[in-house]
């Protein structure tokens, strides 16, 4: 659970910049932190006056914990342009620059310790799959771990994006899709490349005219193989053969290599959802449509063969 | 006990030691002293969560005030439970139960039900007896095997001879390095090798491409292993490992060595796919090592071999190990004391996997 001195890491950058603000009334809008990126981003409503903008000729804020000044909103929903400069590590403001507008709406970004993210949210991904012929399905579980702590800090408050990452397995969908006659060509290449290394010429003939004989028989070649696993393991295309439950969505796709090599175990599926006070948790599942993904295999390596 | 707008949720499946979350949600009209949640005997709770005050014991949990008091916020908590202990049950449900209570009555009470399952191997038709002969091809050892419930599971093999393990799983670190010292490519890369390359060369160029930063992990791995002193004496013997340590120990040759590895990829990359081939005999099992070989010098007469079968799931659960006495028959009239290779070899899988477990009615669950 989160502690208290959690909430002050939270706000430690929001409370100094705020102070610097004071003659301009600031309240808090909204804070949205995002899960994924650990990033957070505050809205500010400022009140500055006719008489302020004259009084006051620069107002000038340390960039605590490297925070950015996004965005100034004024009255009339129109982007303020131009008015904040970033120099020598201090965001400067001249109010006198302003437009018409009295009231407006400053947005803040900057950054949550990571580990205070993880104490406000708990996430898993179900380790093992529950199978049918056709999908492989993960369920999926994330939680606001304590209501008040969120609530303490603005009650407003959106965690975008808490990200699981799932273990989707692939390897067998291949092992047991590629067609007997590769795993033939194979041997027979590997025969041919350790006689190669070898000193046995007898043996270097055998293997060379076996290989010959193999792949003879078949169109398809060692290098086809690993490019069908390398553009099937695409995530763009990877992400065709996935489901997601509302309200996760799909976030970032990618090879999960055991070695650094070109054969990927698992694809790493990122789920994402975005938790509030409205709805602190969040279930569901990931299905992996496996049938329809070997059935592309299957397709992929047919055209090779042609 | 009256209607009223309580429920909760428990993830469908879980394996042994794996973490269950479960919630449970009530409209803010439904006032409580108390919310008492029992867990069965082979469970076990681990946390919960936005809960103001509560005490906890291993069993059971009572909850006297939640955090979710605020205007338009759900009222919840959470819970973490998992079943520690493996079963001998493939599959079983257990009642949860969460009590509330009003003046020490319980006025409403929910039922989950926390749904484990594990897998099991068996071996169909244990070989009772081995022989090995004079033809080296022909020692083999076949198996037949059986996996049935639910979970993926590793598989790793080993043989012992009179307690000692005999078995190597052909790691292709170790491989590419048995084969690089014996075929004496560390002395001299020899001009044999690339009159055989010359001659397909356009062949081999259309062949194959791979990352270098994988070759180089691949060659620090086996590096490190060489100085650690963790290679098997099954894969060279000490003699030829402390050769090899000494030969490394120069840094020139550490490069020349590094460049025999970049050379040797396609092999490598060769034998990678037919690890792929190799490693997953069916859907629901990987083996450790694509294949297991029985190496060893048998020098004086050996009646007695232990294969033992070691299994886990995706938790790292390790289950009992499987151990098959086999009997062997020497009918070697040669060679005696001579290196055996005996690859163990699944000759046949039935995979029998528990399917859409999710909807599965297991003994003693009632739908709540």
């Amino acid at each position: 659970m989160p502690s208290p001195s959690d909430i002050e890491k939270v706000f430690e950058w929001i409370n100094k910049v705020k102070k610097f603000f004071e003659p301009f009334k600031p309240e808090f809008r909204d804070m949205r932190i995002n899960y994924r990126t650990s990033k957070s981003e505050i809205s500010l409503a400022l009140h500055i006056s006719n008489s302020l903008k004259r009084r006051i000729a620069k107002v000038e804020i340390p960039a605590y914990q490297n925070f950015v000044v996004s965005e100034m909103i004024d009255e009339s929903f129109s982007r303020v342009q131009s008015v904040w400069r970033f120099d020598h590590g201090k965001w400067i403001l001249s109010p006198s620059i302003l437009p018409a507008s009295e009231k407006y709406l400053v947005k803040l970004k900057g950054e949550v310790p990571r580990e205070i993210l993880l104490n406000m949210v708990r996430i898993q991904p179900a380790q093992n799959r529950d199978q049918t012929p056709e999908l492989d399905k993960y369920w999926l579980d994330s939680m606001i771990r304590d209501v008040d702590f969120i609530e303490q800090i603005y009650k407003k408050l959106e965690i975008d994006e808490v990200n699981l990452a799932v273990h989707v397995g692939v390897q067998r969908c291949f092992s047991t899709t590629f067609p007997k006659e590769m795993k033939e060509v194979l041997e027979a290449s590997q025969r041919w490349t350790r006689a190669g290394y070898g000193r046995d010429r007898s043996e270097i003939q055998r293997a060379w005219s076996n290989l010959r004989k193999v792949t003879g028989a078949s169109k398809i070649q060692v290098g086809d193989i690993i490019q069908a696993i390398y553009e099937l393991t695409l995530g763009n295309i990877f992400a065709e053969y996935l489901l997601l439950d509302l309200p996760y969505s799909l976030g970032e796709i990618k090879r999960e290599e055991r070695f650094m090599g070109l054969f990927p175990e698992k694809m790493s599926v990122e789920a994402c959802a975005d938790l509030n006070l409205k709805q602190p948790f969040a279930t569901g599942y990931l299905t992996f449509k496996k049938k329809e993904y070997m059935k592309k295999i299957e397709d992929f390596l047919s055209g090779l063969r042609k | 006990m009256s209607k009223v707008d309580i429920s909760g949720y428990i993830v469908p499946w879980a394996l042994p030691n794996e973490k269950m979350p479960m919630h449970v949600t009530w409209s803010p009209d439904v006032f409580f002293d108390k919310i008492h949640v029992k867990v069965p005997p082979s469970f076990k709770i681990l946390d919960v969560l936005n809960v103001d005050e509560a005490r906890l014991k291993e069993h059971e949990a009572i909850i006297t005030r939640v955090k979710s008091l605020i205007e338009g916020v759900p009222c919840y908590f959470g819970m973490i439970i998992s079943a520690p202990k493996i079963f001998e049950e493939l599959k079983m449900a257990k009642k949860i139960t969460v009590e509330f209570l009003r003046n020490e009555k319980p006025f409403y009470c929910l039922e989950l039900y926390g749904r484990i399952f594990r897998p099991r191997l068996e071996v169909v038709k244990p070989p009772e007896e081995v022989e090995l002969t004079d033809y080296l091809e022909k020692n083999k050892l076949p198996l037949n095997l059986r996996y049935i419930g639910f979970g993926d599971i590793e598989l790793k093999i080993e043989a012992t001879i009179g307690g000692k393990i005999v078995s190597v799983g052909e790691s292709v670190v170790y491989e590419l390095l048995r084969r690089l010292w014996l075929s004496d490519i560390l002395e001299k890369e020899t001009e044999e090798v690339e009159k055989v390359v010359d001659n397909d060369r356009e062949r081999r160029k259309r062949e194959l491409w791979v990352e270098p930063a994988y070759i180089s992990k691949m060659a620090q791995e086996l590096q490190d292993k060489i100085d650690k002193g963790t290679i098997p004496t099954e894969v060279l013997d000490a003699e030829a490992i402390a050769d090899l340590k000494e030969w490394l120990s120069d840094l020139k040759t550490k490069d020349k060595f590094m460049d025999i590895i970049y050379k040797r990829t396609q092999e490598m990359l060769l034998s990678l796919l037919l690890d792929l081939f190799d490693k997953n005999p069916t859907n629901n099992v990987e083996l450790k090592n694509a294949k297991t070989v029985i190496r060893t010098k048998i020098a004086t007469p050996v009646t007695k071999l232990t294969l033992r079968l070691l299994y886990k799931d995706k938790m790292g659960n390790e289950y009992p190990s499987i151990e098959i006495p086999i009997q062997v028959r020497d009918t070697r009239t040669e060679a005696h004391g001579m290196l055996i290779e005996m690859p163990i070899h699944i000759e046949k899988w039935e995979n029998e996997p528990f399917m859409n477990v999710e909807k599965m009615r297991i003994l003693g669950e009632t739908q709540s």
